[in-house]
């Protein structure tokens, strides 16, 4: 039983490995150290180590209840949720604020391109260089579709698009910009 | 990584790594609290998770980490004095199944333990990690982890015999 004095001296330095720690458990558990004659006697000293490893062993069972999954799966898709709406709202700010800067350029574009018959129509050029805008846009808007649930802004800026498709003169063309601008505020 | 993958690789590891938040707060429900916010933060930094060789010790590490935090935010780096009320934070509110008078006298001398000597003994008595695991969870060489074991395992003993009067001769 030399054996066992060295295991756990060494044990105490917390030099044992896991392989002997185990079988010092072993040995604990199956009463198998003896010094006096009687059967199933521990040896005293050794009674404190065993409420330990006892303690340990009961200790490895212990466990999360039944709902944390679930508890922890909705806090995510909550997560999840709120980070959606926030990037969409972001994107949409970025985007109608792109699309604002277009319009106006080319309402510029168109102010200064003025015909000397001061008709404040709108050419067929006109309309082409807008349409084509238009599409560019509408293309990006796509892209934010899927939010049209959550956010009211994009369908007045869609609404505003179809305004400004349908403006036949400068006039028109540029209140509808203003009610975009409008709702960037 | 996905939901899923999340589900399959990080999930499993949640009994292990609430008796580790356990043992350093020394309180079920605090701990069961704990682990929802950290199995949250181990989802946020999922793409860290990708890329590291070990997924369980880096969990562990987080763990240890916000447990840590925890504790210096209550300057409480011990137990509450009051023993009563360690006595049934400790353990499993719900748990009808009584301890052993013994086995609460352990509980208790284990809580008063410094946190550290705490967490080295819960990763190597309860949770089976070597020494080498341990020091690389912990950050730390494999010779302070000796140390801090050997120190957890005498201070233990020396608490139950001193404190508890663990006593031979009565059982």
């Amino acid at each position: 039983m030399k054996d066992i004095k060295e295991i756990l001296d060494r044990f105490y330095k917390g030099e044992t490995t896991l392989e002997e720690e185990s079988k010092l458990r072993e040995l604990i558990n199956n009463n198998q150290l003896r010094i006096t004659e009687e059967k199933g006697t521990l040896p005293s000293e050794l009674f404190l180590e065993k409420q330990l490893f006892d303690f340990y062993e009961s200790e490895k069972e212990i466990e999360l209840g039944d709902d944390f999954d679930e508890k922890l799966f909705d806090k995510i898709s909550e997560k999840k949720v709120v980070k959606l709406n926030t990037k969409v709202k972001s994107l949409i700010y970025r985007v109608s604020g792109i699309a604002a800067v277009l319009l106006v350029a080319i309402g510029f574009y168109l102010i200064f391109n003025f015909k000397e018959n001061q008709s404040k129509e709108l050419t067929n050029e006109d309309k082409k260089t807008i349409e084509y805008t238009l599409d560019a846009l509408t293309m990006m808007s796509d892209y934010i579709n899927l939010a049209n649930e959550h956010i009211g802004k994009l369908s007045i800026i869609e609404e505003s698009f179809e305004k400004i498709h349908n403006a036949t003169n400068i006039e028109e063309y540029n209140d509808y910009i203003f009610n975009i601008l409008g709702e960037e505020s | 990584m996905e939901l899923e993958d999340f589900k399959i690789k990080v999930i499993p590891l949640k009994n292990k790594l609430f008796r580790i938040a356990k043992r350093l707060l020394n309180d079920y429900e605090l701990a069961e609290d704990a682990m929802q916010e950290i199995m949250i933060k181990l989802w946020e930094k999922r793409f860290e998770l990708d890329k590291h060789p070990n997924i369980e010790a880096f969990s562990v590490t987080v763990t240890k980490n916000y447990c840590i935090d925890i504790l210096r935010a209550k300057k409480v780096s011990t137990i509450e004095i009051n023993e009563e009320i360690l006595e049934n934070r400790m353990d499993n509110p719900d748990n009808s199944f009584e301890k052993s008078e013994l086995q609460m006298l352990v509980s208790k001398a284990i809580a008063y333990l410094p946190e550290m000597q705490r967490l080295v003994l819960q990763l190597r008595e309860i949770e089976g990690y070597s020494i080498e695991e341990i020091a690389f969870m912990l950050d730390t060489s494999i010779g302070n982890v000796r140390v801090i074991l050997s120190r957890a395992r005498l201070q233990l003993k020396s608490i139950l015999i001193n404190k508890y009067k663990f006593n031979y001769e009565r059982y």
